[in-house]
């Protein structure tokens, strides 16, 4: 089969500065995505005569497109025909409404809402119970509760500058209204992704705290789906679009595609085991940042181990020295209660390490002086008679 | 480019790793002797890690060094900068258990005594007083 009757979807769409370009090969088994490019805002001629070359060298093609418009309302009656709005009928008496955002200058002959994408995605897991199906692309939730008979409600949500914590509490917050709105509850949700967000999907999970499953796939995957067949495509804002016709496929011309496909595969595979001079020279980079990385961890293992061990011989010092003083404060004590039994009784004793003073009673006089005087030479022992016959002593030290 | 790395790598090994392994290693050896130290000092049946002082369980785990006394009385108070006030009262043939119970103090909590240990005795019952700090 010559490229005049191939048919192809080019598909395009626009991520913040960049347009992302990509086309497949539609055949009855399914597409063959080829190449993938990416352009900047400011290289938008470029990337426009790109798209104008494929459409010369496959003139049976269509130009799919998805709309991030942030304003996408879900009606359920027909609106009369106005061209400042584009109208997508994703389902029976379900539409998708917007603002006529075609770009004028960019080829697009098919351009489809991502409600009409998630529909379309998961419209054959669909019962009677309420579902929650949550596309997620450019940086917006497109929410969707939706049941097998009927699309409920459709919603936007913008999460720009929000953290993934702020994002969960406000998918939590807009479900909460419809509910009450409704009295109906979902138990399941469902999650398509153009890229990855863990962060999100835990968030997600803690706040809704119902079964929630993840998809991704590419927006360029998902676009060449919608495109590979008229009912599908019924579900883009184009009315008028182009019927699609692919060809039965040749034998000779799927070997043709699979074994340039193959081809490429052993051009990648090759790549791999002898690297490019331009992957030599990042390896030999590589190579030379080892050993500093090397040095840094081991460095910083030392360091905090030896953070750690000042940490712990401060405390044991510590409590070295608290034990050496308690002992010789038990010691005295001790010393000074042994000194007075039997020729005396202590009434009052104050000790430190340094100093002594005990008053108390005394009975066996000299006894007691050179018991006292034995611990502490220095001590001086005075003795006065106190009520009664009993004599009072006191002995202080420093 | 990779010269840079390499120099670099030599720079911090020579300058900061050695050094730190030097530290560590000395470190190690002076956190051992001390270890070994306290470990001498520590007559408990079971030596266990100095615990966080807590006024509860400190009354608790004196008590058990009077067993089977009944008239012991032991008051924790808080007072300004962080420090408590203990006083312990019991009669003085149990003074030996009291001494004991001050000797594990700093091997079981993590304090250290202020200076002084004051004892008032009157009708055979001893009544002592000190200030813990925990650090």
């Amino acid at each position: 089969m010559i490229n005049r009757e191939q048919y192809i979807t080019i598909t395009h769409y626009k991520e913040r500065e960049f347009y992302f370009l990509n086309y497949a090969i539609q055949t009855q088994e399914g597409f063959i995505p080829k190449e993938m490019a990416q352009f900047h805002e400011s290289e938008k001629d470029r990337f426009i005569s790109k798209i104008r070359e494929l459409q010369k060298e496959y003139p049976n093609h269509h130009i799919v497109s998805i709309s991030l418009a942030y304003k996408q309302v879900l009606a359920h009656t027909p609106t009369p025909k106005d061209s400042s709005k584009l109208i997508a009928n994703i389902f029976k008496s379900n539409y998708i409404i917007q603002d006529n955002d075609l770009p004028k200058d960019i080829p697009i002959t098919l351009y489809f809402s991502p409600f009409a994408i998630l529909y379309e995605e998961y419209k054959s897991i669909l019962n009677n119970k309420l579902i929650l199906l949550i596309g997620y692309f450019d940086r917006k939730l497109f929410m969707m509760f939706a049941t097998k008979d009927k699309i409920h409600e459709c919603w936007i949500i913008g999460t720009r500058g929000l953290s993934e914590k702020k994002i969960a509490e406000r998918v939590n917050l807009t479900t909460k209204k419809y509910y009450e709105l409704s009295s109906n509850t979902a138990n399941h949700i469902e999650i398509l992704v153009s890229e990855e967000n863990p962060k999100l999907l835990k968030f997600l999970r803690e706040e809704l705290s119902v079964d929630i499953n993840l998809a991704q796939n590419s927006i360029h995957q998902l676009l060449h789906h919608m495109g590979s067949s008229n009912e599908i495509a019924e579900m883009n804002y184009i009315k008028d679009f182009k019927r699609i016709n692919i060809e039965p496929f040749e034998e000779n011309n799927l070997n043709d595609i699979k074994l340039e496909e193959e081809s490429r595969f052993v051009d990648r595979l090759k790549s791999i085991f002898i690297p490019s001079r331009e992957e030599n020279l990042k390896s030999s980079i590589l190579a030379s940042i080892l050993p500093l990385f090397i040095i840094l961890v081991v460095g910083t293992f030392y360091y905090l181990q030896n953070r750690t061990l000042i940490s712990k011989i401060e405390q044991i010092s510590t409590q070295i020295s608290a034990l050496n003083k308690m002992e010789s404060l038990v010691d005295s004590s001790l010393n000074i209660f042994n000194a007075v039994k039997n020729n005396g009784e202590i009434l009052k004793a104050v000790l430190s390490v340094d100093s002594v003073y005990i008053t108390g009673k005394a009975w066996g006089i000299p006894k007691l002086e050179a018991n006292l005087k034995h611990l502490y030479k220095n001590g001086i022992f005075t003795i006065k008679t106190g009520d009664g016959f009993s004599s009072i002593f006191t002995f202080s030290s420093k | 480019m990779k010269r840079v790395f390499y120099i670099l790598s030599f720079i911090a090994l020579f300058i900061w790793v050695v050094p730190n392994y030097f530290n560590y290693s000395k470190n190690r050896d002076i956190y051992y002797k001390k270890l070994d130290s306290l470990e001498r000092l520590d007559k408990r049946e079971i030596p266990s890690d100095a615990k966080k002082f807590h006024a509860e369980l400190f009354k608790e785990d004196t008590k058990r060094y009077f067993k089977g006394v009944n008239d012991v009385n032991i008051t924790v108070l808080s007072i300004p900068n962080n420090k408590y006030e203990i006083k312990i009262i019991f009669p003085n043939i149990y003074l030996s258990n009291f001494l004991k119970a001050l000797y594990d103090t700093p091997l079981n909590y993590r304090v250290y005594l202020d200076n002084t240990i004051i004892y008032r005795q009157s009708n055979k019952i001893i009544e002592v007083s000190f200030i813990v700090t925990p650090y």
